[in-house]
This record gives C-alpha cells, structure tokens and sequence, in this order.
C-alpha cells in the first residue's frame, strides 16, 4: 500500500514515515502543500494523511483541489485543530477520517489500514483465498493454518494482490504501491518477490495462486483462466 | 412579565379612563343642571302667571288678612298647587290635593324656592314656591292708600318630573355608552401607540435577546432608533464589537496555542512510540533522542513564556526602580547576538544623542530590550537594516527599534502583540513560538512604559517603547546594571553617537558586557 504524508513538521515526517515504513507501507512525504497536491495528483496513492496548516497551500485546499479533479483517494486529515467546526468542515471538504494530534501512532495506523481496506471494498482484516490466509492487521500469513515467513516487501505484494484478488495486477502498479523508492526500469524485484511468494505459499504438489498474465501482470486468483 | 410597554400601557389606559370618566361626569352634571333649571324656569313661569292673578277682595274680610281673604282665579290653575300663608296656614289648595298638603320646605326664606317632592299620587315631581303678594282689587286699593304694609302670601306648585327624569336617564345611558365605546377605543388607541412608539424598543431588545457567541457581528442600526435609545445603540454595538474582537483574539489564541503545545506534543509522542514499536539501529534510535530532547528545549521555551507572562500580569515580579543609562545596556545586548548580525549581513546602528538613562527595572528593561532585538534581528532579512533611536518630549523619552520586515502589512498589527500570533500562518519557525512580543509589552505596562508598533513606509516595521522618564545616571550599588554601568562608564557613554555598534565594538574602546541573570526570563528559547 502507498501513502502519501503531508505534513510540515519535519520530526512528525520522520517518525511517521519510519513508523508507516516499518508496518509495511510505501510512504510519500513532503511538507508542502502545493507539492502535496502535485504528488497526490500524479500517483495514484491507497491514502493521504494531510496536515491543515501546510506552507505553500493550506491542507483544506489541498483536500478541495483533490476531490475537485475526482480522486476517490481515502484522505485522512491529521491536524492540532481540534475544535468540532474544524472536524466536520474537514469531513465535509472531502476528508474519510479526522485524528487530532497529539495521537495515538497505533490509532493513526489502525485507522489507515481501515481506509486501505475500504480502497479495495474490504471490512475484514483477514483475506482468505483458498487455503492461504492474511491478517493485513497483525501482518501474518498462514498456508493451510500453519504460519508462513515473509519478508516486509513480499507481504506487501501478497497484500497488494489479495485485495485485487481476481484483478490483472500490472508489474508497475506492484511497484508503485510497494516500494517507497521509484524501481529501476531494469530492475526484476518484482518479478523476483513475486518467485518467492509462489514458492512459500504453493508446497510441491499444489497449484500456485499467483499467475502470470503474459504482457499484462499478476494475478491471485483460486485457479488459472484459460489462455 | 412586566415590560415598559404593559407597563406603560396600563398607565396610559387607566389615566386616559379616568380623565374621560372625570370629564363625562362634568358635562353630565352640567347638562343636568341646565334642564333642571329650565324646568324650574318653567315652573317659576307658571307660579309668577298664577300669582299674577291672585287678588285681595273688593270688600273687606271681617277679619282682614285671613287666608280666605283672597280671590283664586278658578282658572289657568295647575292640577297641584297649594295657597299659603307666611305662617303657613293653607288658603287654597288644588282639588288633587284633597284634604292633604304639598310637601314643603321647612321655611320660606328666599323668594323663590325649588325642591323635589313626591305627589300623593305616588309620582315624583319638582315643587316651587313663591312668595308674592296679592294684586289689591281698586277700591281697596284706594282705600288702603297710605295703610299698612301689603302682606306676602305663598304660592307652592308642583309639577310632576317624570320626562325630566326620563330625559336625564337617557342622557345618562348616552353617556355611559359613550364613556364605555371611548374606553374600548382609549385602550386600542394606547395599545397600539405605544406598541408602535416602542417598536424600535421591541426590536432592539428582541435583536439582543438573539445574540449568542456565535452573532458577535451583529450590529442594531442607531440612526433609525428615537434619541433616547441611540446613544445605548451606539453603546452597545461598540461593546459587541469588542467583544467580538475579544472572542475572536481568543478563538486565535486556542488555535495557536492549540498548534503551539499539541503539535510538539504529537511531534514527542509519535518519536517515543515509533522508536519503541519499531527498535531501530543506533543512529536512527539516537535521531529520535536528538529530536525529542529538541521538542522538549520547545516545549519549555512556550512553558517559560506563558508562566512569565502570567506572572507579569498578575503583578508578582518584584520591580526595583533605578535609574537605568540605555547605551550599556542596549549595547549589551547587542554584544550577545552580534553573531547573527555578521551571519545575517545586517546594518545596525544605535542613536543615543543625549546618553538617555531611564528611571526604571534594569531587569525587565533587559528583557524587554532583549526580545525586541531578538525578534528584529530573527525577522529582518538578509543585508537587512536594525536602527535602535531615543528622543524625547519634555520629561518622556522614548526608545524607537526599527527594522526591515518585508512581509509585514498595516492589518498585521493589531496582533503583533498577541500570544503565540506569527506572520506565518503555518509556525513553520520552531525557533519562536510568538510570546516574545506579547511578554515585552506585559512587562513595558508593568513597569510603566508603553509599548506599540508602526509601519513605516512598505518595509519598516517599529517598535516604540515610550513613557520613559529621563534621570541622572547614578552609579547605584548591588544592581547588575550598576556594574554595567561602571564597567562601560563614561567612556562608553561618550561614544559617537550614531556609531554603528559594530563599529563601537571593534574600534572606539568600548565594551560590552553579557546580560546577566536576574531573575527574569532570560532563556533563549523565548522568542
């Protein structure tokens, strides 16, 4: 998942970026507005944690501008301003969530997780497709009820793929959603993380629930379409 | 509820039923009168003509002045009338009377006389009697010429007053009618007048009524108002407008204290809980020691301005009047920052020309002179200019610091003396929280002076500290600014006057001391 952070305090960037990147999320930052809006128009981002009071451009404008080009992208403001005007005039503006600080960095995570899921029309935490089984929450994955290890970056894909689960999943937009840094054109992580989901999670015997859509992407689906 | 418009409504119907009571009443009793006293001129009329007819015998009665002596006419005779004499013995009486008398008055002592009797029929009616005396028939005329005096005689008639107590009545019903028809439109008149005359009233106080913290724009229009209620009008609407300034300098000051304490709050909270949820290497783990150590030194910069501020305001920095020179003491200040002044490339220049020295706290003076310079150099841009003036008028000096603010607009400065207010909307600054200003004011007032602020031009901005009074500098002992005096002494104070301190610094001998602790806020996080 990608996330956007829009927020002018540089020690809230950092703590907030390393925090979101460790839980295994693809974090955008910047401290502007104007680039908050920029960045937000040209990636397609799962959320958006604006700040109101953002040189450049204020977070409210930012959000108008946003919803006004027709981005359904969760938005969730992070602000001091407390007051309940500020709160419903945020929501109204177009925002999915309002957090006052200071707040809870479990709270904040809960509550982008819940708009991640409702980016993909999604109320439970846990993802199951056939016998493998997510818990986007606690960030485990089971095969057939037993724990599997996965690496941060392999299970952001497995996430990324079970919440577009029979969708075409495009190496790019892999890339864009997991990887914090823009892939080299060369690079195959994907391809390589995509090799080493299909081992952990399909033991010898057993049909893999990754498949490759020739010149087109991924897919994790239960069985494989006829070409 | 009693409200002025009942009340006064009730006056005014029960004044005006009242008069109209009083003033119908009148007329009713005059209007009586006169048909009494026509009825009694007719009656009057009648016994005059009977009398008139009333004459002595041609013979003389064998006893002379008996009753019976005299002749009624058996005509022109009314149905009740009685003939008396002055004794009171019945001569003649009408035949309705019977045997009976009038009811008569108990004497006759005026000529004419007028009652009301009732009749032996039951009636009631409206009696005159006369005194008169009898016409004397000729011979006895002549015969008692040059005799003795004539004698009166009393003539009583009655006549029954039935229509004039009918008329009367149906004046009086008319009267009533009219008297209840007048109170009825008395009342609706009143109400409405003054329901209309207090319209204004009504809807002053009803437009109060509405207002809530919410409505503090709202505005009642005074020149639509009677005279009486503009001047409250006026009042009234400057109240509302300072206390629509009040709430809205409040509403700013908890939104930027809102962002002032809960954003390094939110900034500490996230470094702890990250770095606890997520153990890092060492340098990540030592980045967010530095960071937090860094919100904390924040933190205690707003915690130190607001307590000194609250202990300013409530009046218990203890305050030591001494007589205070400006040059040392500003040049001590100077000395402390000149690093930013190199950094920053900035013109500063000081110009005492008459080596002021101020009856005043040392201490808060520094503070005050402290965070001026402090906020002037943080604000003023690169190659920027610093002018530190003093003049006066008579007894009052006054201390100018201008400087270059390129940002700054006549609407900013209303608020450049509120808590925590910043040009920057965003307080993107961390090095100045917006208390530096508002504490050097609080202090200024607590020691006597004045503090204001001007734009002059597009770029200058000034801050005058004012009401300063000049004295003779005195070395006095146990202070710290007495050591700065002695230490830049006379020497200093006979350094060029608008020598730029620089300059002063580095060429002419003179000094400069750090500010020394005094027990005021002198941390340099305060800004």
């Amino acid at each position: 998942m990608r996330l956007l952070l829009v927020e002018d305090s540089q020690r809230l960037q950092y703590s907030l970026s390393r925090g979101l990147r460790s839980a295994g999320y693809a974090v955008d930052v910047t401290g502007d507005g104007k680039e908050g809006l920029w960045q937000a128009e040209s990636t397609n981002y799962d959320v958006i944690i604006l700040d109101l009071v953002l040189p450049g451009m204020h977070g409210l404008e930012v959000l108008r501008q946003i919803r006004a080009k027709g981005s359904v992208t969760n938005i969730i403001i992070l602000t001091a301003k407390d007051t309940v005007e500020d709160r419903v005039r945020g929501l109204e503006t177009g925002a999915d969530d309002y957090l006052v600080k200071p707040f809870a960095f479990d709270e904040l995570l809960a509550r982008v997780q819940a708009l991640c899921r409702r980016s993909y029309q999604r109320k439970d935490p846990r993802l199951k497709i056939g016998e493998v089984e997510i818990d986007t929450s606690g960030r485990r994955v089971s095969l057939q009820g037993k724990p599997v290890e996965l690496t941060p970056r392999e299970f952001m894909c497995l996430e990324y793929l079970a919440m577009r689960c029979g969708h075409v999943v495009s190496r790019t937009e892999i890339e864009t959603h997991i990887y914090s840094e823009p892939a080299d054109l060369m690079s195959n992580v994907v391809d390589s993380t995509i090799c080493s989901l299909r081992k952990k999670l399909s033991p010898s015997g057993c049909p893999s629930l990754i498949h490759t859509r020739r010149g087109l992407g991924y897919e994790l689906a239960l069985e494989a379409e006829s070409a | 509820m009693s409200t002025i418009q009942r009340r006064l409504t009730l006056v005014l119907a029960i004044t005006g039923s009242l008069l109209g009571t009083v003033g119908g009443s009148a007329l009713y009793m005059t209007v009586r009168k006169d048909l009494v006293a026509g009825f009694d001129s007719v009656l009057k009329t009648r016994a005059e003509g009977v009398a008139a007819f009333i004459t002595e015998p041609k013979t003389k009665p064998a006893k002379s002045g008996k009753p019976e002596a005299l002749e009624v006419p058996e005509h022109h005779l009314p149905s009740w009338f009685q003939l008396l004499s002055l004794t009171g013995e019945s001569i003649e009486r009408s035949p309705s009377l019977g045997k009976g008398d009038l009811p008569r008055p108990p004497s006759f002592n005026e000529s004419v006389q007028f009652w009301d009797l009732t009749l032996p029929d039951g009636l009631p009616a409206r009696a005159v009697g006369l005194r008169f005396v009898p016409q004397k028939s000729t011979n006895r005329a002549e015969a008692a010429s040059g005799a003795q005096a004539p004698e009166e005689f009393v003539l009583l008639i009655a006549r029954h007053r039935g229509g004039l107590d009918q008329a009367l009545s149906q004046i009086s019903s008319r009267f009533i009618m009219v008297g209840a028809f007048l109170f009825v439109a008395n009342l609706a008149v009143v109400i409405l007048v003054v329901r209309k005359q207090l319209r204004s009233l009504s809807s002053l106080a009803a437009g109060v009524a509405t207002i809530e913290a919410s409505s503090l724009q709202t505005r009642f229009p005074a020149h639509s108002l009677p005279g009486e209620l503009r001047p409250i009008c006026e009042r009234l609407n400057d109240l509302l407008a300072r206390l629509e300034a009040s709430f809205n300098r409040e509403r700013r000051f908890t939104a930027d204290a809102a962002h002032e304490l809960r954003t390094p709050i939110a900034e500490l909270r996230s470094l702890a809980e990250v770095a606890l949820k997520y153990p890092g290497d060492n340098l990540s783990t030592r980045q967010a020691l530095q960071d937090a150590l860094a919100v904390a030194g924040e933190m205690e910069s707003v915690t130190t301005g607001l307590l000194a501020l609250a202990r300013c305001e409530a009046g218990l920095l203890q305050k030591d009047f001494e007589p205070v020179s400006l040059w040392p003491l500003c040049k001590g200040i100077l000395a402390g920052v000149s690093a930013q002044v190199q950094a920053k490339e900035i013109s500063l220049s000081i110009e005492d020309p008459k080596d002021s020295c101020w009856l005043s706290d040392v201490a808060a003076l520094r503070v005050i002179l402290t965070n001026l310079v402090t906020n002037a150099l943080e604000y003023t841009p690169q190659k920027g200019v610093v002018r530190i003036l003093s003049d006066s008028e008579g007894e009052i000096h006054r201390l100018c610091l201008s400087n270059t603010a390129i940002h700054l607009v006549p609407e900013d400065l209303p608020y450049v003396f509120e808590r925590f207010w910043r040009k920057d909307a965003c307080r993107s600054s961390k090095f100045h929280s917006g208390l530096g200003l508002p504490l050097a004011k609080a202090l200024a007032e607590s020691v006597g002076l004045q503090l204001r602020a001007e734009l002059s031009g597009s770029d200058q901005f000034i801050v005058i500290l004012s009401g300063g009074k000049l004295c003779t500098p005195t070395l006095s002992k146990g202070t710290d600014e007495s050591k700065a005096g002695a230490v830049f002494g006379e020497t200093e104070l006979a350094c060029s006057a608008s020598k730029p301190a620089q300059d002063a610094e580095a060429g002419d001998g003179c000094t400069s001391q750090e500010p020394q602790e005094s027990g005021l806020v002198t941390n340099p996080y305060l800004r």
